[in-house]
């Protein structure tokens, strides 16, 4: 059975570049396009790992975050955060949430692909 | 003591007064008093030239003192200098105040004359008859007196004598004249230095190498220098913070083009707290100065509205950097992205699906003219600001370039379910515009109604010739903008709030710049109404090419 990840990002581009890029090392990916869709995606789906944009229309990411890790039917869902803002203090935000880890945009895609390894194997 | 020196090398005849050599060495000796800074010095000098040189028994100096009341003894050879400073006289009494008073030198030959002029023996010590006193002139007033007594062969002056001692009188006085002027003049430089140091306002004077010339006190305490004794040797940037020095540099340039007084406000951290920083730059020709020196003025404002005013222009600086580098980093994300899914193996042996390719290819293509669009926006946004716009007119297809538009936020659109309903006046003929700026200020358009519009529902798009005019409106079904906010919408920085969620206007120029840029082409951008059930944006554009000119 492939891990199931979803992806929530609001930027189209973003969606399609890593869904092509996980898809291709073996992941299933599934989307989602505001916090709202993420939140429902997750209760319904119960992805093995969330990766979250934190931007986002409707619900930011670091209140999905936070409403993912104090449901207990999502709290052990692992999350990583993605995000073009890079200030120290909202990398701890996101970690002082639950994020497992916090990768900043434009990243390395072998830097994600290392992460998942880290984290699901 | 002189007295005996001068006896041994000059035996004077008796009766025959001096030898010529004694009066010129006397007058050569006092000319260089000239050169003397210190009053009390010229005077100890030339009372001890006066005896020794003339052989006499004494010979004083008194100046009026500050009052203007008393004759003061500055030096006399005949009492201790302990004692100077005690002997003073009234101006209306004895002979130095007579002297004083008619400016005309006393001649005594003997007891009886001294007895008809003051109505009293004298008091000198030395009881001998003959004395003269000489008027002493500072700077043509009358300002003290000096006070030869008895030649040492016991002769009594004679006239020659007194013209020697009135003509000694007179270089002593310029020589006075000098050290005063010297010591007012410090005593002015040190005024200025005290008013220069109690200003409120921090002053530093740069020379034209950039060394700091002179600093004041208060600019010392801005800058925390307090313990820093030669900061005039230092380079500007060394005394004070960078952002500062990059002001002032800016001012001084600025005052080199204009030729007038510039000022800047910042706000920065000093000493360890908030600070509002006026910095004032003065054009020196105007005061009178070298043109190539420069006057920097400080000036901490506390005025709260003011510091309110600077930190919300530092926040909104702050989020235009935010969401700036946010907007060049979501494409360069999906370029990186887009690199190993076209990677072809070490081996060049990695078979890459053609619908991949496909879908890269288009990534590429869209992300590349992203980030060029945003690079675009940054440097439309400078020449705004700057003033340094140029139009690039050109006849321009309106309904094309919206269709074009139109197609490339397709996709955005598509993934809401939203439809494009389109009204074009077909009658509409080429309009004069620049087709970039144009496309951009549509493009923003049209991307702010798909983004805020409610799915399944319609973007429609209309225009509409009126005479000289063209009109374009771009309407979506969505949340209304709210009402508090509706004035600032076209400001530079605008977000709406929380931007988290919003994401509203990507670097908050977007709707700054269409309103900018319609301008420019002579037209105007309103919103014309936002309401629950629609909101409508409108473009009025001049379909000959504006020839005025709009300040931005």
């Amino acid at each position: 059975m492939p891990k199931k990840i979803l992806l929530a990002d609001d930027e189209e581009d973003i969606k399609t570049v890593l869904k092509l890029f996980l898809e291709n090392k073996g992941y299933e990916v599934i989307t989602a396009f505001d916090g709202l869709d993420a939140l429902d995606q997750v209760k319904r789906e119960k992805p093995d790992l969330v990766l979250l944009d934190i931007m986002m229309p409707l619900v930011d990411g670091f209140e999905v975050c936070k409403k993912i890790k104090t449901d207990p039917e999502t709290a052990e869902i692992p999350v990583i955060m993605l995000s073009a803002a890079s200030h120290a203090e909202m990398v701890q935000k996101g970690i002082d949430l639950g994020a497992v880890d916090y990768l900043v945009k434009p990243f390395e895609p072998e830097q994600l692909e290392g992460l998942l390894h880290k984290v699901l194997d | 003591m002189p007295h005996a020196k001068s006896a041994q090398n000059t035996p004077s005849p008796r009766n025959a007064g001096l030898g010529e050599k004694q009066y010129l060495e006397l007058f050569e000796q006092l000319s260089r008093l000239v050169d003397t800074e210190d009053r009390r010095q010229i005077g100890i000098r030339a009372s001890d030239l006066i005896a020794e040189l003339l052989d006499v028994e004494a010979c004083s100096i008194m100046l009026l003192d500050a009052s203007g009341a008393h004759l003061q003894l500055i030096a006399a050879t005949h009492i201790p200098s302990s004692e100077w400073e005690k002997i003073r006289q009234p101006i209306d009494q004895g002979a130095g105040g007579t002297v004083l008073r008619t400016g005309k030198t006393e001649w005594i030959r003997n007891r009886k004359e001294f007895m008809a002029h003051f109505g009293r023996e004298s008091t000198q010590q030395y009881g001998t008859p003959s004395c003269v006193i000489a008027p002493l002139r500072i700077k043509g007033e009358c300002a003290g007196v000096v006070n030869v007594t008895n030649p040492r062969d016991g002769r009594a002056f004679l006239e020659r004598d007194v013209e020697l001692i009135e003509a000694a009188a007179r270089l002593i006085g310029s020589a006075l004249s000098t050290a005063l002027q010297h010591e007012e003049t410090i005593r002015i430089k040190k005024n200025l230095e005290d008013i220069f140091n109690s200003l409120h306002v921090g002053i530093i004077q740069v020379s034209r190498d950039g060394h700091v010339a002179q600093i004041n006190q208060r600019a010392r305490e801005l800058f925390g220098l307090q313990l820093v004794k030669d900061a005039e040797s230092l380079e500007l940037d060394e005394v004070v913070p960078l952002t500062v020095y990059n002001t002032c540099l800016r001012l001084v340039n600025r005052v080199r083009e204009r030729r007038d007084a510039c000022n800047e406000k910042l706000l920065l951290t000093l000493n360890g707290k908030p600070t509002t920083l006026e910095v004032k730059v003065n054009p020196m020709e105007a005061l009178g100065l070298l043109p190539d020196a420069n006057v920097i003025l400080f000036e901490d404002i506390g005025q709260e509205e003011e510091v309110q005013r600077l930190r919300e222009a530092e926040r909104m600086k702050h989020n235009f950097l935010a969401m700036i580098s946010h907007e060049l980093r979501t494409p360069l994300a999906v370029i990186k992205g887009s690199v190993p899914l076209i990677n072809p193996g070490p081996q060049q042996d990695r078979e890459i699906p053609p619908k991949v390719l496909g879908q890269v290819h288009q990534l590429l293509s869209s992300n590349c003219g992203r980030l060029n669009d945003v690079i675009n926006t940054i440097l439309d946004f400078t020449e705004i600001e700057n003033g340094t716009i140029q139009l690039n007119f050109r006849p321009v297809n309106l309904h094309e370039l919206l269709e074009r538009i139109l197609a490339q936020h397709q996709d955005k659109a598509h993934a809401k379910r939203l439809a494009y309903e389109r009204e074009w006046d077909e009658s509409l003929p080429e309009i004069q515009a620049d087709e970039r700026r144009l496309a951009s200020v549509f493009s923003e358009l049209v991307l702010n109604a798909v983004k805020f519009s409610n799915p399944d529902q319609a973007v429609r798009i209309v225009t509409r010739r009126d005479g000289p005019w063209v009109d374009i409106e771009i309407s979506n079904v969505g949340p209304p903008i709210d009402p508090a906010m509706q004035k600032s919408i076209f400001k530079k920085f605008f977000q709406c709030e929380h931007t988290m969620t919003r994401k509203a206007g990507g670097c908050g120029l977007g709707l700054f710049l269409v309103y900018n840029m319609a301008r420019l082409h002579g037209g105007t951008v309103r919103l014309l109404r936002s309401e629950q059930t629609e909101t409508t944006f409108q473009v009025r554009l001049p379909i000959e090419r504006f020839a005025g000119r709009v300040s931005a």
